[in-house]
């Protein structure tokens, strides 16, 4: 196993609607990538504030029916949504477009974790990117490791 | 030979955040009959190739590109174009981006609450060219009737006919999973005149051969034939309806629908009719008339139980 990404930061709500983009380097022979990630918190416990953020988020979108949205607590908890995406030297290799914050993904010549495409672990340069939908709290904690797995040497 | 098809355009499964296999979408589509599906999972198209093994539905692929600005479907494009820089003021060049592939784009539920209720949800791009938008979802998600979003969603689409745009009607059921389904039998039925394939689904929703449904399959063919999405000289016509329950009460007969009357909607405005099968309709210059079939469903009266794609006058 070659290690290529290993790294934690801290994103904070400016960064919402926004990517986060890792660059890396397939240099060697390799078979397989595994990708680990996570991140803190999921969801948003201090309730006043996710009250304001509905509010907020009725104001903007409900228009004229903001009245029938009576019951915020049906939105709650906010969540905090950070996916991620693949791009290999050859193009776009897919998302794992899902809620869990904790995720294990492994893309291989002839199998791939779903939401990405399998295929070659081409040499050069990749990225994995980080898409920001949603940061509800005042910050989340992410987690980024990717492995080479099969490096010949 | 003409004939039209109950659809589902708007699907997930496990390669995004469905609770379906692959599989188990497709055994869940053929359970409602339906005989295409559109696999249209959030930013990615790695399920595309496990369809393969099925021989029915047919599946248009497609993906659902969920910005952080609105989420547009994209049928059929024959290159990937990028989701992720997609910002409201650029997405006519997105647009034309998947136009020059070839892909159908679709405007997905654009009345849902956005972010951070559900993310990039509502639809906030300025488009400026809608002549790269090929249909919009007037029914979606487990309504298949005239919510708030439903009805934001025809007022938009409605606004947007009498600004000269040719934009065909689509239910969307955003199938994630079968748990809490309701509104068994509504889909998008689409008009096909050739063997029904991938490809003829494509060509359906691109000619503006629409009806969202809740259930029932309902159209109308003017006296020389000519139906949902045709242009026609403008002038006096008369209309002939078809109403048909047969697929709905098959799979969702628990489901008391009955169809009470017609309403005809254009740039002019609405007409109501009694259910009838032939309504005489004067016609005015370069307009469009969609026609929409009202009634009850378990008792509860006044509901819009399917709407057409519009004819157009020249």
């Amino acid at each position: 196993m070659k290690t290529l990404i290993d790294t934690e930061f801290t994103v904070f709500p400016v960064s919402e609607k926004t990517n986060i983009i890792l660059p890396f380097t397939v240099s060697e022979e390799a078979t397989e990538l595994v990708i680990d990630y996570s991140y803190s918190p999921k969801t948003l416990a201090d309730n006043e504030k996710a009250e304001r953020l509905i509010r907020e988020n009725l104001l903007r979108d409900a228009g004229d029916s903001i009245g029938e949205y009576t019951d915020s607590g049906k939105f709650m908890p906010l969540k905090n949504l950070i996916t991620l995406s693949l791009d290999s030297p050859s193009g776009y290799r897919g998302a794992a477009h899902r809620q869990d914050s904790e995720q294990h993904h492994v893309i291989r010549r002839n199998f791939a974790s779903v939401g990405f495409l399998k295929g070659e672990i081409e040499k050069g340069q990749w990225q994995l990117v980080l898409n920001v939908h949603a940061v509800v709290t005042d910050e989340v904690k992410c987690k980024v490791r990717v492995h080479a797995g099969g490096v010949l040497k | 030979m003409k004939k039209w098809y109950p659809c589902e355009l708007h699907c997930h499964t496990l390669h995004s955040d469905g609770g379906f296999t692959v599989e188990e979408l497709m055994k869940a589509a053929e359970e409602r009959e339906l005989c295409g599906i559109c696999l249209t999972d959030h930013n990615t198209t790695s399920g595309w190739d496990e369809t393969e093994q099925f021989s029915s539905p047919k599946v248009l692929r497609g993906i659902e590109w969920t910005t952080y600005h609105g989420h547009m479907l994209v049928l059929g494009s024959k290159a990937y174009v990028d989701w992720r820089d997609a910002v409201p003021v650029n997405i006519d060049e997105k647009t034309a981006e998947v136009k020059k592939h070839g892909g159908l784009i679709g405007v997905a539920h654009p009345f849902q609450l956005g972010t951070p209720i559900c993310t990039g949800g509502h639809w906030d791009f300025e488009v400026k060219n809608w002549d790269n938008i090929d249909y919009m979802e007037i029914f979606s998600e487990g309504s298949a009737f005239l919510n708030t979003a439903n009805k934001k969603a025809r007022r938009l689409w409605h606004s947007l006919l009498s600004e000269g745009n040719r934009i065909a009607p689509t239910m969307g059921r955003d199938w994630h999973r079968t748990r809490a389904n309701t509104f068994i039998s509504a889909c998008t039925y689409l008009l096909c005149d050739e063997e029904f394939s991938d490809t003829a689904m494509k060509n359906a929703i691109e000619n503006g051969r629409t009806v969202v449904s809740a259930g029932p399959l309902f159209f109308f063919e003017t006296e020389r034939g000519d139906t949902v999405g045709d242009t026609i000289e403008s002038g006096d016509h008369t209309l002939h309806f078809t109403v048909d329950l047969k697929r709905h009460e098959k799979i969702d007969g628990g489901r008391r629908i009955t169809p009470e009357k017609i309403l005809i909607v254009s740039g002019s405005g609405e007409t109501e009719y009694p259910l009838t099968s032939d309504i005489s309709l004067k016609t005015e210059k370069n307009s469009w008339y969609s026609a929409e079939l009202w009634g009850s469903v378990d008792g509860e009266e006044n509901m819009l139980l399917a709407l057409t794609a519009p004819i157009y006058t020249k």
